[in-house]
């Protein structure tokens, strides 16, 4: 799986850019440190970056400068988790999650009345899968405990959840970020999910309540 | 609440470490742990094994820090080695300061000397000693009119260099770049410096980026900007522009392409 590249220039001249602004949204951590790829061209170095990430993350950016200030576009792309606790009522009501999605989640853990930042990423991670029909319900359990044993060993790293089923048993399994991983012929990816991606989308979900 | 204790040092003394209101230390001073403090004044020599967090911190002596700091102000007219990190809102250095951490700051004001191993982070950077950096220098100013050394990117949104002596940088970025040669450059004095040392004015660079861009003294392999003015003791191999380009008082460019 390799990534298709960009260049610095070739980036600044398609999606219409300063120097000086992406450098301002640079220093502002809007763009991760690890996208700038140098490599040694006839110039000396040259700066590429993940050419879909980078194109999707500028036209975000874009999007959004007007009504959003970068210091909160920052916080909507930090894999950091936010400390936002959120009701059940909530949750339900401003329809971030489908109400039998958070019910699934109650069952399988013990009721509470407020949900953490963490949880919430769960949920959506579950929904996500559970759309996709994917997964049965039961092995949503499976899933949701995956993610809540390990979740935190990654601490801000981005990280992916893939779900794979081997003669109808599934296995839910977390890695870290754009590794290559294989499996034997019998078994079968059945979804892939990069994590970071649901926070981005979670956090702009729930901008409005920070 | 209960009320905080000041710690005093002013002979040779060690103390463990521990939550105190004022700590001083004037005569040699060992701490051998974490110490939180409301300020921290040492004019002698220091030693602290552990993390520093403090409001206002002095160093006026010569002090030695294991570990982080934390802080609002910090105030250096001594020198000072940290081996950690620094995460303060206003450093001023006017003495010597190694750190070989990262430094995260709100202003910092260097007049002294001051190298830094890891990145520093700044809103207002402003250097009329020299400095030192072996990664990268993120501001949204930066000042510089004393000598510079940056290993990595200089990333600000106003730059403003004015050439006094030798100034290195692998590459900048930023919105708004000016270098100039320093006025006191034609004075007698520094003709007369110039007969007696190798005094040169000039800034080293790979690459500068950035939307304008005025440059004097400069040595660069690539110049990409929108508009971009090349002057005086300039040798560029490569502008890359594309609103305008001037070149005055002789500066000298390669290959100029416009995109």
């Amino acid at each position: 799986m390799k990534e298709e590249l960009i260049s610095k220039k070739e980036l600044l001249e398609s999606t219409d850019i300063s120097y000086g602004q992406l450098y301002r949204w640079k220093r502002k951590n809007l763009i991760p440190e690890e996208w700038f790829i140098k490599k040694s061209s006839f110039t000396g170095q040259e700066t590429f970056f993940p050419r879909e990430k980078i194109l999707d993350r500028v036209e975000k950016i874009k999007n959004m400068k007007d009504d959003t200030s970068l210091d909160d576009l920052a916080q909507i792309f930090s894999t950091e988790v936010s400390d936002i606790k959120i009701s059940y009522n909530e949750i339900v009501e401003k329809n971030i999650i489908m109400e039998n999605v958070v019910d699934i989640y109650k069952d399988f853990s013990s009721m509470s009345s407020v949900y953490s930042f963490n949880e919430i990423l769960y949920m959506t991670i579950l929904q996500e899968f559970l759309i996709e029909g994917s997964i049965s319900i039961e092995e949503s359990k499976n899933l949701l405990q995956t993610l809540k044993d390990n979740y935190n060993k990654y601490a801000g790293k981005s990280c992916e959840i893939l779900f794979v089923r081997k003669m109808g048993v599934g296995i839910a399994i977390m890695l870290s970020a754009s590794n290559e991983i294989y499996f034997e012929k019998l078994s079968k990816i059945v979804m892939r999910i990069s994590i970071n991606e649901i926070i981005e989308k979670l956090k702009l979900k729930i901008k409005e309540l920070f | 609440m209960e009320a905080k204790q000041d710690l005093k040092i002013s002979g040779a003394g060690s103390a463990g470490g521990g939550i105190y209101d004022e700590v001083k230390i004037s005569g040699s001073g060992n701490i051998n742990g974490d110490l939180e403090c409301n300020t921290l004044k040492c004019s002698g020599s220091a030693d602290i094994e552990g993390n520093v967090a403090a409001k206002n911190i002095k160093f006026s002596g010569s002090a030695k820090i294991r570990g982080n700091i934390k802080a609002e102000t910090m105030d250096v007219s001594g020198s000072v080695k940290v081996n950690g990190n620094m995460d303060t809102d206003e450093i001023k250095v006017s003495g010597g300061s190694q750190i070989i951490g990262d430094v995260k700051t709100k202003k910092i004001k260097i007049s002294g000397t001051s190298s830094i191993d890891g990145n520093l982070h700044g809103e207002e950077i402003d250097i009329s000693g020299s400095i030192n950096i072996k990664k990268d220098c993120e501001s949204e100013i930066f000042k510089a009119s004393g000598s510079m050394n940056i290993e990595g990117l200089l990333n600000a949104g106003e730059i403003n260099i004015a050439l006094h002596g030798r100034c290195r940088a692998k590459e900048i970025g930023g919105e708004n770049i000016s270098v100039r040669l320093s006025a006191f450059g034609d004075s007698i004095v520094a003709k007369f410096l110039k007969s007696m040392f190798s005094y040169r004015r000039e800034l080293i660079t790979e690459a500068i980026e950035g939307d304008n861009i005025y440059l004097e003294g400069t040595t660069a392999k690539i110049v990409r900007g929108n508009n971009v003015a090349i002057g005086k003791g300039c040798y560029i191999e490569i502008v890359e522009y594309s609103g305008e380009i001037k070149i005055v008082d002789d500066g000298k460019v390669e290959k100029k392409v416009k995109i």
